[in-house]
């Protein structure tokens, strides 16, 4: 890859991820087939099915679903993996159980 | 005229995330033709062989789902019949004006559903401007973009006391019931479809704890070849796909589910039998319902059942 990475950690996951600096989340981890990490339905911001909260490091979002991620659980870093872009290594926490 | 009462599901407004983002896939990659936009910025579709004015209506909003569905009616009397009923009925019933908040339509009730919908229904729709041609017609007025549906087709409604919902189908609004899931108790139901016409389905309901959710909406193609040439376009587009292509036991329809750009689920449908309403219920048990969805793998995921707008 030329594009520039971070690295992704997830709790209780011993892999350390590599994931795009340019993409969401979500699309990172389906690009490298790790759609398991993160449980993952729509890649639209609707279902919720992606939910996690970044324990470490900085981010930026687009616009998701506020029946799923309040305005009160953004500020203490709930997101939608698949609304969210990553701007430094990550450290989170899955939310939501995997149900597929 | 042999189709009586509810002419058919013609409607919906939904709401999006990002306006611009739903229109351009509404418009480029489903096809639909753009109508225009309220005065209030919500933005009107239809498909290319639908007549009335418009079928969907996409609103900005913090979170997606389902605002409304319609359902037209035969006639300004039925519609007014309707009306009476449904406040018998014990549902919340209120008239909404004609040429108001959708351009085109005329005088509507909003009804509140016992699943926490609500429904419209109507009698009077303005003809569009860019709608199929009437004297010597060609198949098409132009040519479809992208997908190319041709028109919206059904929804599966997800909400508590859906029996509720169903009684009202039937017994208000005269929808025969075309098909039943049974629960795993296999004396409730968990889901039903229902039609108002001669198609396969115009509405289903499904028992689901939060109240007023949407699992997707559909649009019609003509055939299966078109399932696959929607199946190409989705990959060429990156569109999420969520099952299929594939064909579902019940109606006999053949299905793509996919999700719009704000996680709205979407099917494009094709095919399905034609309904006639003496015809007797089909009934799937709880342990049959996979073959029911997806006939071919047979088998239902978890998520498919409960990841809902
Ligand atoms: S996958 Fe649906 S909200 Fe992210
Ligand atoms: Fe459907």
């Amino acid at each position: 890859m030329d594009e520039e990475t971070f690295l992704l950690k997830v709790k209780g996951l011993q892999r350390v991820i590599r994931v795009r600096s340019d993409q969401f989340l979500l699309k990172s981890l389906w690009q490298q087939s790790e759609e398991n990490v993160i449980p993952l339905r729509c890649m639209g911001g609707g279902c919720g099915q992606c939910k996690i909260r970044i324990l470490s490091g900085s981010y930026r979002t687009e616009k998701m679903s506020a029946a799923h991620v309040s305005q009160a659980e953004l500020a203490s870093g709930f997101v939608l993996a698949c609304k969210t872009v990553p701007l430094s290594d990550l450290y989170i926490e899955v939310v939501k159980q995997d149900l597929s | 005229m042999a189709i009586k009462g509810v002419l058919r599901a013609g409607f919906i407004q939904m709401r999006v995330l990002n306006l611009d983002e739903a229109v351009q896939y509404y418009r480029d990659v489903m096809g639909l033709d753009y109508v225009d936009k309220t005065a209030d910025g919500r933005v009107m579709f239809k498909g290319y062989d639908e007549f009335d004015h418009h079928s969907l209506t996409l609103r900005e909003a913090a979170e997606p789902g389902l605002d409304y569905m319609g359902f037209k009616v035969e006639s300004a009397e039925i519609l007014e019949e309707y009306a009476k009923q449904t406040a018998e009925f014990g549902l919340k019933i209120e008239a909404v004006p004609a040429q108001s908040d959708q351009p085109g339509f005329g005088k509507r009730y909003a009804v509140d559903l016992p699943t926490g919908h609500r429904i419209d229904l109507y009698s009077e729709v303005e003809l569009a401007a860019d709608h199929p041609e009437l004297t010597n017609p060609n198949i098409w007025q132009h040519e479809p973009k992208g997908i190319g549906v041709t028109g919206f087709d059904h929804a599966l409604l997800f909400g508590p006391n859906a029996k509720d919902t169903v009684r009202y189908f039937t017994d208000v609004l005269g929808l025969s019931i075309v098909e039943i899931a049974k629960a795993p108790d296999g004396e409730n139901n968990l889901c039903v479809w229902l039609t108002g016409n001669n198609k396969a389905h115009d509405v289903a309901v499904l028992e689901f704890p939060e109240p007023g959710k949407i699992h997707h909406f559909a649009f019609k193609l003509e055939s299966w070849n078109d399932i696959g040439r929607a199946a190409d376009l989705m990959s060429i587009n990156n569109i999420k796909i969520d099952a299929g292509p594939m064909r579902h036991g019940v109606t006999r329809g053949q299905t793509i589910y996919f999700f719009d750009p704000s996680g709205n689920r979407n099917e494009v449908y094709a095919g399905g039998y034609a309904h006639f309403p003496d015809m007797p219920v089909r009934v799937w048990d709880f342990d049959h319902v996979g073959k029911g969805i997806f006939y071919y793998s047979r088998t239902l995921n978890d998520a498919f059942l409960t990841v809902v707008t």
